[in-house]
């Protein structure tokens, strides 16, 4: 039996999460050793989730992907049900509740939930008539994103929320044809960024004890953006309205934007009302970390050290100042790459982007090849999800994306996220080795 | 089975390009970071982790002329401090740290306070608290070390005088280096912010040399603070052993001397110009000032606000109107002009000079200059102060010294007062008279002299008119095996225009003063034949004058090496010679009883 299940399957997809696992082990190890010369043993739990993983993983590559599709609507509905049970009775951990006990053990529901999500995405997406009825299959698209989306975000995790949106955008651009929607989405996100970065800069000036400046102060409201939605939104419906019934050609050209611009000046101004002031420092500490170097700074300073002082070759593995006396805090989770930095120098780090490269282009690969709309969509939604855990974590490290706490795939620690990376791995693997199948 | 559309693959090859181009970014960030950052990232990182520590030195060791006598060491000692970091971080529990110190070591709450912000520079400083812990406390603290985290107790060694408030002035203390100080020491690196210095004296005067050199110790820690490691890269070298020209025993009877009186003791021995004994009262025991809280104790500011300021120390820093030792001047003008000596004067207990009349204290007769000086005879020093006229009389109280600092080597030296013309027509609006120049030659009317300017000057007289530079420091030694690195040489500053037969003459009047003029009880209380010249100075209407008495002994001596130079000044004690002469006879009775051949 095994030896058919290898047979389709080309090395990369499991020896590149095999060793991307290993070296997490040894710097779950490494960031484990105390100031005291004590290791905090977390390696030992590490190991024991790679195991767990690795049968769960055998076991999905032993099941045809196609059939996991299939039955996919129970995943979710399962999913969303652990998600509401976790805000029920769940852990607070570093102020967000997405920690389910289930005796001595926490699982975190959001990290399997991305996979239950792009298989039931990828479903629905492959047998909707995308060709005839865009808008609906669109707006169901955002049913099916919004319900988790939601949930998680209450609890609250930006980051694992942001992984959804992005796998969202992903799927969708691949899944449907016409991608004017994509483009209406990319707008809004863009415009709504774009909204976020004005008043987080005027922000900043004030923060550095700049003179508030009074048509700033009105005009960067939550009251003054508020209005601006609505009057958008009121504008768009009355002139909807209209069209409907005297058909107007300027008004189908124009009425896209302004509902565009009204819902970016709407999460805007949710963002104002709903942004803690330590949130909105992440986003500023972005701009400049030493503007809040014992706060929200301190950590990308502290892992930028790290990163730099590591130089070419490292300073040796376990050697690590700023691990070891721990100057870095959450180094074997969010920080884990800065301590690869900083221990094996250029030489760790370009290894760490050349495997995970290496790994990206085989699921392109994987994406051209696979024969079936459910293989392609499945894979395009693993790749949005390890890129952006990649990317952002990654960024994070570097100090050129915001402190929002993602795990690095297989390396950082974490029984839930190990699990699920190594899950996704297995399904990447098996649409892969079945891409003649289907 | 269906084959992906050719927009499917494009939309597919943006993805990849939006990817790859940001792993792109990623790797030229991590390019710089690890390449261009490199060095100066690192810098930060040992930053992070490494604290630079400054050892202070043992201060040096000061023995007295005998080199047996300590008169400055560092005792061991017990003391109790705390490291502010390692107190427990609650507050509540800081509490019961801080309330089981109180009961421990029965000290305030604010006492406390005041020692952490007065000491630790950071929070890992130790804070002293007590000095000479003894062994009952210590017991006491270990039952209770569990709640008494962050308190701990070592061997520091304790700046030690053991002549207390003998020599107080003289050796001085050590203290917290000042924003002042600090203004002024900062080109030189051993001094920065809590840096222990000389405050007074000795320990202020040499304390580049007493300080010794600074260790340098590196502790890497690690984000709490907690030392994971240390090394000393430099260790601290000690100040260099003092030898003082003092002597420690007739230091000692000086200020017993002096108990209870306000004044000021000078001992020297002119063929040097070595000071033997320097006293200053009221003083004060430098010992309660424990180096790091000097400036917290309550005793310190009760010390310095005190009305007879024992801080001052009078032997080089209090001015006194020179009085009838001031006549010394006066003859040595006279012998210089053709005035002769054995020329007599009447003395009919005063004279007029224009239209005021000028008592002398007593009626004399016929005086000349060898009577006049033994009797302290006003009149005949009117008369000739008259003859001279003010200028030579101001010239030779220049080349004695009367208002030159004698730069001995102790800090906050000050200069007596001769009435320059300038000055004396800013004062008073008026031109000179006879009437002054008749009170200058007695040594009142605006004169002022130290105490050790009045021994320089004795010395001179003993020195048949060579002036010494005084000196107290006398040899340095090497603080490991103390072997001689340096030794004073006598430094010869002038010589007065006298020439030494004359000066014989002044010698005789000042054997006169004890042997049949105003301090002629000497004789019978003391065989060595004693010169002096006692003063009496007016201190202010209403008030008890000052009493003088400056001498060297023996008189004739062949050696001038064994000769010694005694200055006694009580200040409102009354008449020099019932006051200030019996403490310089009890000085002179004791060394030549005492004396080893140095």
């Amino acid at each position: 039996m095994f030896k058919d299940l290898f047979k389709n399957v080309e090395a990369a997809f499991i020896l590149i999460p095999l060793t991307l696992s290993i070296i997490g082990m040894i710097f779950v190890y490494s960031t484990g050793i105390n100031p005291d010369g004590t290791n905090s043993n977390l390696y030992i739990k590490q190991l024991i989730w790679f195991g767990i993983g690795l049968i769960v993983a055998l076991l999905l590559m032993a099941i045809d992907y196609y059939r996991l599709v299939e039955i996919s609507h129970y995943f979710y509905i399962i999913g969303i049900i652990l998600l509401i049970i976790t805000l029920i009775f769940g852990k607070s951990i570093r102020g967000s509740k997405s920690w389910l006990g289930i005796g001595g053990l926490g699982i975190q529901p959001s990290e399997i939930m991305k996979i239950f999500y792009i298989l039931f995405f990828a479903k629905y997406l492959s047998n909707a008539e995308v060709n005839e009825k865009v808008t609906k299959v669109f707006l169901y698209s955002l049913g099916i994103l919004v319900l988790p989306l939601l949930l998680i975000l209450i609890q609250p995790d930006l980051g694992t929320s942001i992984v959804f949106v992005v796998i969202f955008i992903f799927m969708i651009y691949i899944g449907i044809p016409d991608s004017k929607y994509i483009k209406y989405l990319l707008m809004i996100g863009g415009l709504t960024v774009f909204l976020l970065l004005i008043i987080g800069f005027y922000k900043f000036y004030l923060e550095r004890g700049g003179k508030a400046v009074e048509i700033l102060d009105i005009i960067l409201s939550f009251n003054f953006f508020f209005l601006i939605s609505l009057s958008l939104f009121l504008y768009s419906f009355i002139t909807m309205f209209i069209d409907f019934f005297t058909p107007t050609k300027i008004i189908k050209k124009i009425l896209p934007f302004t509902l565009i611009i009204g819902t970016a000046f709407l999460f805007s101004s949710a963002a104002l009302k709903v942004l803690k002031p330590y949130q909105w420092k992440r986003i500023l500490v972005m701009i400049n970390p030493e503007f809040d170097s014992k706060g929200a700074g301190y950590n990308i300073i502290q892992s930028t050290i790290a990163i730099g002082s590591g130089g070419v070759f490292g300073k040796g593995l376990f050697r690590g100042s700023q691990n070891t006396l721990g100057f870095l805090p959450e180094k074997n989770t969010d920080f884990i790459f800065s301590i690869i930095c900083e221990e094996l120098g250029f030489i760790g780090s370009t290894l760490i982007l050349l495997l995970f490269g290496l790994y990206f282009y085989n699921i392109f690969k994987a994406i051209r090849n696979t024969k079936d709309k459910e293989g392609m969509l499945v894979a395009t939604g693993i790749l949005a999800m390890f890129f952006t855990h990649f990317l952002v974590n990654i960024g994070m490290t570097l100090g050129i994306t915001p402190a929002t706490g993602l795990p690095l795939p297989f390396i950082s620690y974490g029984g839930s996220s190990l699990i699920s990376f190594m899950c996704a791995a297995a399904i990447m693997s098996n649409i892969y080795s079945n891409r003649f199948i289907h | 089975m269906q084959e992906i559309s050719l927009k499917t693959k494009k939309k597919i090859f943006y993805i990849e390009i939006i990817i790859f181009v940001s792993i792109g970014f990623l790797f030229l960030r991590l390019f710089y970071l690890q390449f261009f950052k490199s060095a100066e990232l690192y810098k930060r990182a040992l930053a992070n982790q490494t604290q630079v520590l400054k050892i202070q030195a043992n201060r040096s060791i000061i023995y007295d002329r005998t080199k047996e006598y300590q008169l400055a060491y560092n005792k061991p000692s017990i003391a109790v401090y705390l490291i502010p970091a390692y107190l427990p971080q609650k507050k509540n529990e800081q509490m019961i740290v801080f309330s089981n110190i109180m009961k421990l070591l029965d000290v305030s709450y604010e006492y406390i306070q005041t020692a952490i912000t007065q000491q630790a520079i950071d929070k890992y400083t130790p804070v002293i608290l007590e000095y000479d812990t003894d062994y009952k406390t210590l017991v006491r603290l270990s039952e209770f070390s569990e709640n008494l985290q962050g308190l701990y107790w070592d061997n520091i060694p304790k700046r030690t005088y053991p002549l207390r408030e003998k020599a107080a002035q003289l050796i001085g203390y050590t203290g917290v280096i000042s924003k002042e100080e600090l203004k002024k020491l900062k080109s030189n690196p051993e001094y920065h912010p809590g840096s222990i210095l000389g405050k007074m004296g000795i320990e202020s005067y040499y304390d580049e040399i007493i300080r010794g050199k600074e260790g340098i110790k590196e502790r890497i820690v690690d984000a709490r603070g907690n030392v994971k490691e240390e090394e000393m890269k430099k260790e601290p070298v000690p100040g260099d052993t003092l030898v003082l020209s003092i002597d420690g025993k007739l230091q000692e009877l000086a200020y017993d001397l002096m108990a209870n009186k306000v004044g000021a003791v000078v001992v020297s021995k002119p063929a040097t110009g070595e000071i033997l004994a320097l006293v200053s009262s009221p003083s004060f025991d430098p010992n309660i000032f424990t180096d790091k809280f000097s400036f917290s104790t309550e005793e310190f500011f009760l010390i310095k606000s005190h009305v007879d300021k024992p801080f001052l120390n009078r032997a080089i820093q209090g001015t006194y109107p020179p009085s009838s030792t001031f006549k010394i001047v006066t003859s040595s003008a006279l012998l210089h002009s053709d005035i002769d000596p054995a020329k007599t004067f009447y003395c009919s207990g005063g004279m007029r000079i224009g239209n005021r009349f000028f008592k002398c204290w007593n009626v004399h007769g016929p005086v000349n200059l060898i009577t006049g000086l033994a009797h302290s005879c006003d009149v005949y020093y009117y008369s000739v102060g008259l003859m001279l006229g003010r200028d030579p009389i101001i010239k030779y109280a220049e080349e004695w010294g009367v208002n030159k600092k004698s730069g001995i080597d102790l800090p906050g030296e000050v200069a007596g007062l001769i009435p320059e013309m300038e000055w004396f027509k800013k004062k008073y609006d008026r031109p000179w008279q006879n009437g002054d120049t008749a009170n200058i030659a007695i040594g009142q009317g605006d004169l002022l002299i130290t105490p050790v300017a009045l021994n320089v000057m004795t010395m001179a007289i003993a020195n048949n008119g060579l002036i010494l530079k005084p000196f107290i420091l006398k040899e340095i030694l090497s603080y490991e095996n103390e072997s001689k690195k340096w030794q004073k040489n006598p430094e010869v500053l002038r010589r007065i225009d006298v020439s030494p037969e004359k000066m014989e003459i002044i010698k005789k009047g000042l054997y006169g003063v004890t042997t049949f003029g105003t301090a002629r009880w000497i004789k019978d209380v003391i065989k060595i034949p004693v010169a002096g010249k006692t003063g009496t100075g007016e201190a202010g209407k209403g008030k008890e004058t000052h009493a003088l008495f400056t001498c060297f002994a023996p008189y004739g001596a062949t050696n001038v090496n064994d000769i010694i130079a005694v200055t006694v000044v009580v200040e409102h004690g009354g008449g020099g010679s019932g006051v200030a002469a019996p403490i310089a006879v009890k000085l002179i009775d004791f060394y030549f009883k005492n004396r080893t051949n140095n």
